[in-house]
């Protein structure tokens, strides 16, 4: 079965950080990426990024996952910006009916590594950190049990959703039920697997739910994690500061927007 | 016996091997002939190969080599649902199949996909829940059923339609004693009426009580096929397959008799 | 008296007929008390009368009382009883919570939600996951087990909140005789461990070699309670739907042809043992 997030697991002192930490610095590195003014800034944190998985050990992963998810956006990015960008005066080259753009290329760089920065990052994030253990610290932190519960589950039964609807397929088609071949006797197969799939998960539901209840889920007591989440006062500390760099930054883009709309 | 012509009547698997797309080879060069009216149990540990090799009998899984031929008609090149017609299949989990809200228009299903008009669907439906001793649940809502009765509905709804070979996947789960019995003289049923049943199975009292030919597989190869009686008679190969046999033969085994115990009758002649 | 349980007579919601009629029934503390009966005759709800679901979780009307260590079930919520009473279901896959990673995790999840102490959970997940011979596979995720490793697993999530009585709900009955086999030993062990059992099962016999009282149920009602060998014995099994093991058969027919009057084997080699000298006379 293939999890849904692409943790892998390092003995790095990135993984060892807690998640809540990693989570400031990765919302810091989107918002940054999304609103800096200057090319700069955006290539220095696409660096920054890669010098930390590097620290994390997870630097081929995360080239491989970037270029799997960016690589054809970054593409048509290019394509699309540097023939067509509005405006455009300098041309670099002309090949036959085919002019670029210097402008649209410009502009195309800075937005692809914009895109290249915050997909970097959320791919680090995630290749860093278990959605366990930022779910678990997010219920240590005020996130209600239930909620916690349900995207945890939620994370870990749709790749068995998945293997389910395989074996559905698997049992109506031995049925004589035709999955193959036109529009219309795909839609008349929908409802035969769809069905027992929800029924199914209903009746799953409500055993796990007697499962859980039989296991305190709803009591009052303050839960206690038996793994123990790394934390302490200096990472409390850099992510405070971390949000008090994201607002201020935040606040900084906002007002000189205003003000370039003012002028 | 690979040389079919085309008319031969009945399923051969002929040096099956089949390989998952992980690379884990579940058979390794299975050949096994089942003719009509032949009442068949599957048995052996999990992880044998038997639901692998289910699966090949109505087309669900190709082999990577060999060939299985139903009827002379050799699967590859065949959608499981256009097999569907010679080969009936019930799967393990019923819940993987039951979708419609009444008992009758479930069992109907299978009869209607393959075509059959309203009158025919009718009588098929009534047919196979008197096989299957369910007539008196054709109203409810298979969801208000329980697991084990859920799993009967499950079993008309492929017997319903009338198909010449039948494979039950561990139709005995969760059964109680009346439930067992049921699908002990549906099989007696199925079989005097011509068709042959296939069934996997980990119950041995039933796979001996009900069925004429036991096939016990390891390790994705058949290492003993033959009657109850001869089946039971080889408490090495069983051994091998973790396979126990039914009770009687191991009371005759802890008492030292030489012969194959199956029922009372065997015990007393050992005995006197 | 651990399970104390008078005139018991609960019906569904939306149901007609109760599914317990006038149940009265009393089990001590460390016995193995087994549930036997056809499908419907009401073992389930038995089961989940003693762990509290009925009433608490599927409503439904109730007279009678049940109490369980002292305390009685109406007056307790579920999450109170569960220290008092674990409870073990049929479908493997369903009792899993889904929501953790390793078969530890799954252990542990019941003891954080009772706020345990760290080093006590780390403990007892150790001491439980070594009991039911999972403490290898403690890395693996839960939902790469076999059902028998499953059922397993949820039995050691049920010990780890170490209740004083146990009930296991058909959970056998999706298993493979390897499985099956498995969950017996720990059944055996956990009896011999001085907890207090009540099972539901359909394989005879298992019930008949460990059972330390037998209670016959048919249409809700209580038909027989008593020692392996008095139920077993009953001429009226099998119109309650359950199947005598074959070697009880035997020996009762030789019983009834005076050919043998010692008490009635409850194992297989006792029964072997029996016929041996049977033979030899």
């Amino acid at each position: 079965m293939k999890p849904l997030t692409p943790y892998v697991h390092r003995n790095s002192p990135i993984h060892r950080l807690n998640p809540l930490t990693k989570g400031a610095f990765f919302l810091c590195v989107v918002i940054v990426a999304f609103t800096a003014p200057f090319l700069w800034v955006v290539l220095s944190l696409l660096g920054a990024v890669v010098i930390v998985a590097a620290a994390a050990k997870v630097t081929r992963n995360l080239i491989a996952l970037v270029l799997k998810s960016a690589f054809l956006i970054v593409v048509l990015i290019f394509i699309v910006q540097g023939l067509f960008y509005p405006g455009s005066k300098a041309a670099l080259w002309t090949i036959g009916p085919v002019t670029v753009w210097r402008e649209g290329l410009r502009f195309a760089s800075f937005t692809a590594s914009r895109l290249l920065a915050i997909i970097a990052a959320t791919v680090l994030f995630m290749l860093t950190t278990r959605a366990e253990d930022l779910v678990s610290e997010m219920m240590a932190h005020g996130l209600s049990r239930k909620l916690g519960y349900v995207v945890l589950m939620s994370m870990q039964i749709m790749p068995q959703m998945q293997a389910r609807a395989a074996a559905i397929l698997d049992a109506q088609r031995s049925r004589g039920l035709e999955t193959e071949g036109g529009l219309m006797k795909r839609f008349r197969a929908y409802v035969p697997i769809i069905g027992p799939l929800v029924v199914g998960s209903i009746i799953s539901l409500e055993t796990r739910s007697l499962a859980i209840e039989a296991r305190g889920f709803s009591s009052s007591t303050r839960r206690v994690r038996v793994e123990e989440i790394h934390d302490s006062r200096g990472e409390q500390m850099a992510r405070w500061a971390a949000a008090a760099a994201m607002a201020s930054f935040v606040v900084w883009r906002l007002v000189s927007w205003i003000s370039s709309l003012i002028r | 016996m690979s040389g079919g012509t085309g008319t031969q009547v009945g399923i051969v698997l002929d040096n099956v091997r089949y390989e998952y797309p992980n690379g884990v080879v579940a058979l390794r060069g299975v050949s096994i002939t089942m003719g009509k009216g032949e009442t068949v149990a599957i048995v052996g540990e999990n992880g044998a190969g038997k639901t692998t090799l289910a699966k090949h009998l109505n087309g669900l899984l190709k082999p990577t080599s060999g060939s299985v031929t139903v009827d002379g008609i050799d699967t590859r090149g065949r959608t499981a649902a256009s097999l569907a017609r010679l080969v009936g299949f019930v799967f393990q989990n019923p819940d993987d199949q039951l979708f419609q809200n009444q008992v009758s228009r479930e069992v109907a299903f299978g009869p209607r996909n393959l075509g059959y008009a309203a009158d025919r669907v009718e009588k098929l439906v009534r047919w196979a829940v008197e096989q299957v001793e369910i007539t008196d649940l054709l109203a409810r809502h298979p969801y208000d059923l329980g697991l084990a009765q859920r799993k009967l509905v499950a079993i008309a709804s492929v017997v319903a339609m009338d198909t010449p070979y039948i494979v039950l996947d561990e139709p005995t789960t969760g059964q109680d004693y009346p439930g067992t019995e049921k699908l002990g003289r549906l099989v007696a049923r199925l079989g005097s009426a011509g068709k042959t049943v296939m069934a996997i199975t980990h119950d041995m009292e039933f796979a001996a009580e009900h069925f004429a030919r036991i096939i016990v597989m390891a390790q994705g190869q058949v290492i003993l096929d033959g009657s109850p009686r001869e089946v039971f008679s080889h408490p090495s190969g069983l051994e091998r397959a973790s396979v126990e046999p039914p009770q009687l033969a191991r009371l005759g085994q802890l008492m030292g008799l030489g012969e194959c115990i199956l029922n009372e009758e065997d015990l007393l002649r050992s005995l006197c | 008296m651990d399970i104390v349980i008078d005139s018991l007579t609960y019906t569904y919601p939306g149901q007609a007929a109760p599914a317990l009629k006038d149940v009265s029934l009393e089990i001590g503390a460390g016995e193995l008390c087994c549930l036997i009966g056809a499908n419907g005759a009401g073992k389930s709800t038995l089961c989940c009368a003693i762990a509290g679901f009925v009433p608490h979780f599927y409503k439904g009307e109730m007279y009678g009382s049940v109490v369980v260590g002292g305390v009685d079930t109406v007056q307790r919520s579920i999450g109170d009883l569960a220290r008092r009473v674990g409870i073990v279901f049929q479908n493997p896959f369903d009792q899993i919570t889904g929501a953790t990673l390793t078969v530890f995790a799954e252990v542990a999840f019941g003891l954080e939600n009772l706020g345990t102490p760290r080093d006590e959970t780390r403990r007892r997940i150790e001491d439980v996951l070594r009991k039911v011979g999972l403490w290898e596979l403690r890395d693996r995720s839960p939902l790469e087990l076999s059902g028998g490793q499953q059922q397993r697993l949820a039995i050691a999530s049920v010990l780890a909140m170490d209740p004083p009585i146990i009930v296991l709900d058909e959970a056998t009955s999706q298993l493979d005789p390897a499985g099956t086999r498995d969950i017996w030993r720990i059944i055996a062990r956990l009896h011999a461990a001085g907890k207090t059992l009540l099972v539901a099962e359909h394989k005879m016999e298992y019930v008949a070699r460990h059972a330390s009282k037998v209670v016959l149920l048919q249409g809700g009602k209580v038909i027989a309670c008593g020692s392996p060998r008095e139920v077993l014995g009953r001429d009226d099994l099998a119109r309650c739907g359950v199947r005598r093991p074959p070697f009880m058969e035997i020996m009762r027919g030789l019983t009834q042809r005076g050919l043998w009057q010692g008490p009635m084997p409850l194992t297989l080699e006792d029964a072997a043992a029996v016929l041996k000298e049977v033979a030899r006379r």
